[in-house]
């Protein structure tokens, strides 16, 4: 079967619609001129998108991930002091990562591929299965109980048995996987690709507080090996936790890959000329969009600001005095804040708290373990130049078919 | 469903992908992938995956 047969087979009777101003109809054209512009126009597309991971995105992810190396570091140290075998977890995506190349390479790897992953994930695996789709729902009461559901797991309220996930593909895995986020790439099947919000979940998750939410799974495991409600290596559990960074990014605006994942998500309602402008105008003043967008935010308030940045605190800070000391420093800080000023406020508490822990290193944030990392920063470039290309599949198809 | 119309979508869809490769080249190859695809069929294949 060619790919063309391919095509027909799997989109059944879906209706074309290249309409000849959309750039598939551009695309589509018997004009061989017509066809030449969509060719442009998707290039350019394609250009632009390269041009501002390459700018925007990665030197975020390098950020991110020296906080996640140290972070993940101590976590797993801590895990490993309670007992926890190990070789039966691991945190798909960049902390699996630190399984596999920092602490028990042997074993971890033992489990098979995995690497850092983009924008796949069981978000788009199973959506008869309420918990798998509550984050994929991304939306009202859904993602209030799925929030609700791993804050309640964190705290320990929950059985850890009540939500391993029993209707899908992942259960074929004899040994507990936690997914922090929508990343399981290398357990997909090629072709199951994510949609937009997978992308933006994503991005969100590495800017935002993936390490916190990492280290609070960890310590939830740890309590629930103690409390007997987890053994690991038995059965076929498979834990599907989903970060609940989610819930400040989708209701307050979220972070400047926030905002590219709404430009994103517009892109299928808008014509090819308006997202490039728009990209355009991300590129050149995305602070000032950024500040706009975080305004108009109903939901913006003090006090989810002041909640969010002493969980920052207190997953970076260990040392409960100190912890106390930089949450009252923040939260004074917090509170001196127009409204305006409040919608920037992320950079300028992890400001104060990197002075306050590395009062030598100024600007620098924590410990700088790039070279450390520096070939899975790679991995992680790679495959967001992989998610850029899916971005593009994704606007070609979306914009040819409908259900 | 017009076979021809989709044969001219992924012919172009190619061509996309032909001209990115001049546009970016080897930067963006770099980035999105170690082996030796270019991006023309990158880009194919993901369209093929898409709707397996």
């Amino acid at each position: 079967m060619n790919f063309i047969d391919m095509f027909l087979v799997k989109l059944g009777d879906r209706k074309l619609l290249a309409e000849p101003s959309s750039v598939v109809g551009l695309l589509a054209s018997s004009d061989e001129t017509t066809r030449k512009q969509g060719v442009e126009q998707l290039t350019k597309l394609l250009a632009s998108l390269v041009t501002f991971y390459k700018e925007t995105i990665f030197p975020l992810v390098r950020t991110n991930i020296d906080h996640i190396v140290e972070d993940a570091k101590e976590d797993i140290k801590e895990a490993l002091s309670y007992g926890v075998d190990v070789r039966s977890l691991f945190l798909d995506g960049e902390v699996s990562m630190l399984l596999r190349d920092m602490v028990v390479p042997k074993q971890a790897t033992s489990f098979g591929k995995f690497n850092v992953t983009i924008g796949t994930g069981a978000f788009n695996v199973d959506h008869e299965n309420p918990f798998i789709d509550l984050f994929g729902a991304l939306s009202g009461e859904r993602k209030k109980l799925a929030i609700n559901t791993l804050n309640d797991l964190i705290e320990g309220t929950v059985d850890i048995d009540d939500i391993i996930i029993g209707e899908n593909g992942h259960t074929k895995f004899s040994d507990l996987v936690i997914i922090v986020n929508s990343m399981s790439y290398d357990k997909e099947p090629e072709g199951t690709m994510g949609k937009v919000d997978d992308y933006r979940a994503t991005l969100a998750i590495l800017k935002n507080n993936f390490n916190y939410y990492a280290a609070k799974v960890s310590l939830a495991i740890t309590r629930a090996v103690e409390n007997n409600d987890l053994v690991f290596g038995k059965g076929e559990g498979y834990l599907t936790l989903y970060a609940p960074v989610l819930e400040s990014y989708y209701d307050q605006g979220g972070t400047i890959e926030g905002l590219y994942g709404f430009y994103l998500s517009e892109a299928k309602h808008i014509s090819l000329q308006a997202i490039l402008a728009k990209h355009d105008l991300l590129k050149r003043s995305y602070e000032d969009e950024y500040r706009r967008m975080m305004i108009s935010k109903k939901s913006v308030a003090r006090d989810v600001y002041i909640h969010e940045y002493t969980k920052f605190v207190s997953a970076h800070v260990r040392n409960k005095e100190m912890s106390g000391n930089i949450i009252t420093k923040v939260n004074t800080h917090l509170n001196s804040l127009s409204d305006i000023e409040l919608s920037n406020v992320k950079d300028r508490v992890e400001e104060i708290v990197v002075d306050f822990l590395y009062p030598e290193s100024g600007a620098r944030r924590f410990v700088d373990s790039i070279d450390f990392f520096k070939k899975d920063i790679d991995n992680t470039e790679e495959l967001i130049g992989l998610a850029v290309m899916d971005l593009a599949v994704d606007y070609v198809v979306n914009g040819i078919y409908v259900q | 469903m017009n076979k021809e119309l989709l044969e001219r979508i992924s012919s172009s869809l190619q061509e996309v992908g032909k001209e990115l490769n001049k546009i970016v080249g080897s930067d963006v190859l770099s980035i999105v992938t170690n082996d030796d695809d270019t991006i023309d069929t990158i880009l194919v294949n993901k369209l093929m995956n898409k709707v397996r």
